[in-house]
Order: structure tokens, then C-alpha cells, then sequence
């Protein structure tokens, strides 16, 4: 793509066929009051094929806002509340003795679904986390000796809680990299709060409807994939992906003792991909440094391993992030 | 010496060979028997080396510091790490880097240091290869690189029961170095006070060369019908302005930021709201294929110049250019 006239044709494109995302925003609007950064964020996981991982203390509508999602867009819906004693056949399925055909048949497990929210995702053991990533990288699973492939969409929300740590099994960081997000949801503001307030404690509580088919989201995968991407955007992509490595490079002295691992090559494709989703949400056939700049902390702060020395200052992988933005040049 | 063609004005010499040997004596307080200068000079940009002392005993580490100094701001230029400098008898085992800005009455400058700690390995003349720093502008567009290179410098290497500081007379030249540091730091104090350091945006500059270059290449770019070309250079130009109308750096700004600064400006509303629009309409024609009208680009163009005349004007000033109809 290179004329403005095929600019123009996606605009118009993205106009039309995008139109299902106000629908959306607004529909969870009845029963989210405000974190429109994060339902943002899980839009734009759906509409890239990658999965989220949303962070945040306990009642801030994380479950909510998943099952909710899950319900407008008509697809089927499961929840797993991971323990520390769930199996990975609980989440698979497994082999199951039929007697009276003398055989065994094929128990599929909860993961066999469009949309999986697995609720707080570390206080599974490693091999149940291993068995969710596996499939969330593979998009099939194996059961006994047969290979399952997952329905499309496929999307994995996963909630983590940053407090009570004790009794948990933390993600490593090669796991943590499948996902292609992660959101960290914070408090609602002041006017928010009594919002909420009115809204759950008067009358009937909100519900949803059933307003978008699969078939719409894959139409919008599709028109995602061809949003416009300059090559200036393109170099400032692996700019900042290449700072978090080699900060110095990029004059970030500051940075040069805080980081340990920077971010990886998948990084630079999901950075891409979110930005060209963000630039699809505010309906437009070409991606701006805004979008880039937009979803870059969601996209590499859980990417970036900060040194001993970054913790002792209490430096975050946030922290870096934002240094790495404010000094690359913006093209 | 470097600092011989550094600067032509011979009080900037002066002040910034003080500062020079300050920042090597008064923070670490270290033995400063001899410096070796060495350094190559293109235009504006200055690379040295330093050794902390021409004799180093066995047991001991030299330092050696690489510094580049130009003229404007510090996200002027990109430097890379220079090359670890080849060394005979000697070994590089600890790096670090730094960098500081400053403005005086000939304008900002901006320093980076870049510090090689060298431990001997053996007894002999020792020997610190050239250093090679490659940087470039980053208003260059096609990103053409310059490398800068120092000459070599050489010291000796003595065992070490043999150091020329063993014994009473290495102290008495400690502690002459030690009074020679401390006179230096108020000298170097007493200068700085007369020339009255100000902050970036305490004056309203008069538009620069840089701003000059940018706007001859705006004409041409409209002249050429190259809109992404003129878009590129109209933001670069309104990018300068508000850094140096706000003292504060603007690289790492988007559109949103950058409108956001507007606010900041004190500028007449109708200008800002011009700005704006050209700012949102910028992102538009530099990254996605386009073709706009040449009558466009000219509307543009008024408004970029607006925005020069804005800056140029001093502080206080009523808001003239503005309603003069400059900005569009």
C-alpha cells in the first residue's frame, strides 16, 4: 500500500467495519465505570490474537470486565480459578475409561473455549501454568495421544494480584513473555467511585447484551494486519526496543545499571501489532508515533528484567519504559 | 590542545579549560601529576583524552577520561560508546559514563565524559591507543555519521615499590595538587559568578542558524512539492521553538504532548489553535502517503514562520505578530 487514494479506501474501510468497537465500549460501559484503558487494552488483544495479562488488586472489575467482553462478543466463555491444587488435566482434560466400550474417550478440559479468563494465574503450580502457555503459544493441545486444535478467537485474560504473594507461584519470565499485554489496573478516580456507588447499590445491576458475532473480529484482524505503517514509525519501534537493550546507544546513561534483560524480537512484532489495533480503535488506516507511544508500557514492562541495583532503588520496569520514550526521539 | 581550537573567543578558552581540569580534580580529589590532551576537531564537536598521570605504579590504575563537547543542546547529537581504546601494557577493567549541559552568554553547550579505568600489567612504557568516537547530527535525516579520533597517548609503567609519589615527595605533590585544585575551584568560581550563568529560557533567542537551515529547507521542500518533506521540517521547527521557548526537552514528545506544550507558551490563543491544527494535520501527511494542495503548503508555511516570529520576540512583548495576521 503507497497512494493516498488506498489511505483514503481504509479509512473509510476502518470507518464502516470499526464501528462495532464504539458498540462494544459502549455496552461495557453499562457495567464498567471508567477503566477504558483497559478495556482498550483487552480490545486490542482480541484484535491481534494476543493474550493479556491484567494486574491489579482485588475488586477492580477485572473478572467483570473479561466476562463481560466475553459475552458481547457472543463467543463461548470460560473461567479458571487457578489454585495451588489444580492439575493440568483440570484445565485440558484428560482420558476417561469408558466401560462400557471397553475404551478410553476424550474429556475435554475448560480451555476449549473462545474466551478464557484464568483468574489469578499465579497461585497455580508451574506445571498448570506451564500446560495454559503451552496452549496459548500453540493454539492446540494434546490429550493422550491426540491433538486438539483451540477455536478462533482464542484469547487468554489473565488477572494476577500484586499483593499477598505468599503461597503464589510467580510467572517466570519466559512465560510471562507469551503475553502480549500486560495491564496494570489501577484504582478508579474520585468521580468514578461514586459512580459506582449509584450504579450498584440502586435499582437492578447492568447487564450486557450479545452485540458482536466472531466473524466480526476476524474481519477486524484481518483490516488490522493492513493498517499503514511508515517506515520512519518502523524505525522508531525498533529504536526504543533496541534502547531497553543497549541504552547507552541511545545516550540513556541513566539506564545503563538498572536493566539486566532487555526486550525481546517478540516485543518489536507485538509492539507493531498493538499499535496498528490502537490506531484501528481511533478508526484511522495509519499509525501515528501516538499509537506507539500508547500502548508501549503495556507491551514492554513485563519484557524488561531491571538488575539487583534497579531494585534496591526501587526503579521499576515502568520506570525504564518511560525514560526510554521520553528520550528516543519521537520521528 | 583541544581547548586552543575549540573556541575562538579566548575567554571561553580560558573558562572552559578551568572547568576541564575541575571536573578531573576537585570531585575525586586524585593525584593529577601530568595530562596528556590529544584530540581531532571537525566543526563543532570536540573529542579529548586525559590520562590522570604519566607514571603509574604496578599496584595502581590510571584513569582515562574521553570527553566530547559541542555547542547546543545535549540531544544535538547521538554518540555510540567510543571504542574500548587499544592499550599496550595496559588493561581496561572498568567503564562509566556521564554527561552534563550548561548555558553561557555564547549559548548552551552540552558534555559527555566517558571514563576507562586501566590497570598495568607489566613494567615498561605503556601505551593508550587512539580513541574513535563515530556520532551524528540527528536533525540529518540520512543519519551520515562523522567519526572523531584522538592521538595516542604514552606513560610509563614502574613497579611498584618505585612510584614517583613514593616517599615525602609524593606527598608534598599530592598536596600541592590538593591547594593547585581548591585555588582553581575559586577562581573558577569567581568567574562563573561574573559571567551570570541564565537559564535556557530566560531570554527569548534570536532564531539561530539550525532554525535557518530548517526553514530554507521547508521552502524547499514546498518548492519540490515534497509534502513529507515539509511536514518533517515544519515539526522539527516548532519542536525547536517550544524547547527553547520552555527550556525543556522535546525529542521524546508526540503530536498530543507537543499541543499540550502550546498551552504552556503564553503564545495568542488564535496562534496556538493554528499550531494545532498544523501539528494534527502533520502527523497525517509524514506518515501515511499523501498529496496536498500547494496552496496548502503555503498556508503552512505562513504559519510556520508565524511561529519564528513568535519566539523571536521578546518575552514581554504584546502579542503583535499574531494580529499582524503572521499566523494563520
Amino acid at each position: 500500500m503507497s497512494s493516498d487514494q488506498e489511505i483514503e479506501r481504509l479509512d473509510a474501510l476502518i470507518h464502516e467495519e470499526g464501528a462495532f468497537t464504539d458498540r462494544i465500549l459502549a455496552e461495557m460501559g453499562k457495567v464498567i465505570v471508567g477503566q477504558r484503558n483497559m478495556i482498550e487494552r483487552m480490545l486490542i488483544g482480541l484484535f491481534c490474537d494476543g493474550h493479556v495479562l491484567l494486574e491489579g488488586v482485588p475488586g477492580l472489575a477485572k473478572t467483570l470486565a473479561v466476562s463481560s467482553l466475553a459475552r458481547i462478543v457472543n463467543v463461548r466463555f470460560q473461567r479458571i480459578q487457578f489454585t495451588p491444587d489444580l492439575l493440568p488435566a483440570d484445565l485440558i482434560g484428560t482420558l476417561i475409561y469408558d466401560q462400557h466400550r471397553g475404551s478410553f474417550s476424550v474429556k475435554k478440559g475448560p480451555i476449549f473455549a473462545n474466551i478464557i479468563l484464568a483468574d489469578e494465574v499465579n497461585r497455580a503450580p508451574a506445571k498448570v501454568q506451564s500446560a495454559m502457555l503451552e496452549a496459548m503459544q500453540e493454539h492446540q493441545v494434546t490429550i493422550g495421544e491426540e491433538t486438539f486444535h483451540l477455536d478462533d478467537p482464542f484469547l487468554v485474560l489473565a488477572t494476577q494480584n500484586p499483593i499477598e504473594q505468599e503461597g503464589t507461584y510467580p510467572l517466570p519470565e519466559a512465560q510471562v513473555d507469551r503475553f502480549m499485554l500486560k495491564v496494570v489496573v489501577g484504582y478508579p478516580s474520585k468521580k468514578e467511585e461514586r459512580e459506582i456507588l449509584d450504579r450498584m447499590t440502586s435499582g437492578q445491576v447492568p447487564t450486557v447484551e450479545k452485540l458482536v458475532a466472531p466473524e466480526d473480529i476476524v474481519r477486524a484482524r484481518d483490516l488490522v494486519r493492513q493498517i499503514y505503517m511508515d517506515d520512519k514509525i518502523k524505525d522508531y519501534i525498533v529504536e526504543i526496543v533496541l534502547a531497553t537493550r543497549d541504552p547507552a546507544s541511545y545516550g540513556l546513561t541513566e539506564l545503563v545499571d538498572l536493566i539486566e534483560y532487555g526486550a525481546s524480537p517478540r516485543a518489536t512484532i507485538w509492539l507493531t501489532l498493538a499499535a496498528k489495533a490502537h490506531a484501528f480503535l481511533r478508526r484511522r488506516g495509519y499509525v501515528r508515533p501516538e499509537d506507539v507511544k500508547a500502548v508501549a508500557l503495556d507491551v514492554l514492562r513485563h519484557r524488561i528484567i531491571p538488575t539487583y541495583e534497579a531494585e534496591a532503588e526501587e526503579r521499576t520496569s515502568d520506570y525504564i519504559v518511560e525514560r526510554a520514550l521520553d528520550g528516543i526521539e519521537v520521528p | 590542545m583541544a581547548s586552543e581550537h575549540r573556541r575562538r573567543d579566548p575567554a571561553s578558552v580560558v573558562r572552559w579549560k578551568a572547568q576541564t581540569l575541575l571536573s578531573l580534580l576537585l570531585p575525586a580529589a586524585f593525584q593529577f601529576v601530568s595530562a596528556e590532551v590529544s584530540d581531532t576537531i571537525p566543526s563543532n564537536v570536540t573529542l579529548m583524552a586525559l590520562v590522570d598521570r604519566k607514571v603509574v605504579p604496578t599496584n595502581e590504575t590510571v584513569l582515562l577520561n574521553v570527553l566530547v563537547e559541542w555547542q547546543g543542546p545535549a540531544d544535538r547529537y547521538r554518540f555510540g560508546w567510543p571504542e574500548t581504546p587499544e592499550a599496550h601494557r595496559l588493561a581496561v577493567v572498568g567503564s562509566r559514563r556521564g554527561s552534563k549541559s550548561w548555558v553561557d552568554e555564547a549559548g548552551e553547550h552540552s558534555r559527555q565524559e566517558f571514563t576507562y579505568v586501566l590497570q598495568p600489567q607489566e613494567v615498561g612504557q605503556g601505551t593508550v591507543g587512539a580513541v574513535r568516537l563515530t556520532y551524528w547530527d540527528v536533525a540529518d535525516t540520512a543519519r551520515h555519521s562523522t567519526t572523531l579520533m584522538t592521538l595516542p597517548i604514552s606513560l610509563d609503567i614502574v613497579p611498584s615499590a618505585r612510584s614517583d609519589r613514593s616517599g615525602p615527595w609524593g606527598d608534598v605533590a599530592i598536596s600541592l595538587a590538593v591547594l593547585a585544585a581548591a585555588g582553581l575551584g575559586i577562581w573558577w568560581l569567581r568567574v562563573r559568578g561574573r559571567t551570570g550563568r541564565r537559564a535556557a529560557r530566560s531570554a527569548a533567542p534570536p532564531v539561530p542558524d539550525e532554525l535557518d537551515g530548517r526553514m530554507r529547507m521547508l521552502a524547499r521542500a514546498r518548492a519540490d512539492g515534497d509534502a513529507t518533506q515539509f511536514y518533517d521540517e515544519a515539526v522539527a521547527v516548532v519542536r525547536i521553538v517550544l524547547a527553547r521557548t520552555l527550556g525543556e526537552p522535546v525529542a521524546g514528545k508526540g503530536t498530543n504532548d507537543l499541543v499540550g506544550l502550546l498551552e504552556k507558551t503564553g503564545w495568542p490563543e488564535d496562534a496556538t489553535a493554528s499550531l494545532r491544527l498544523l501539528l494534527e494535520k502533520a502527523d497525517r501527511r509524514r506518515f501515511a502517503p499523501s498529496r496536498p494542495e500547494a496552496w496548502e503548503l503555503a498556508q503552512d508555511e505562513a504559519t510556520v514562520r508565524g511561529v519564528l516570529d513568535l519566539a523571536a520576540r521578546p518575552a514581554d512583548a504584546p502579542a503583535a505578530a499574531a494580529e499582524e495576521g503572521n499566523v494563520q
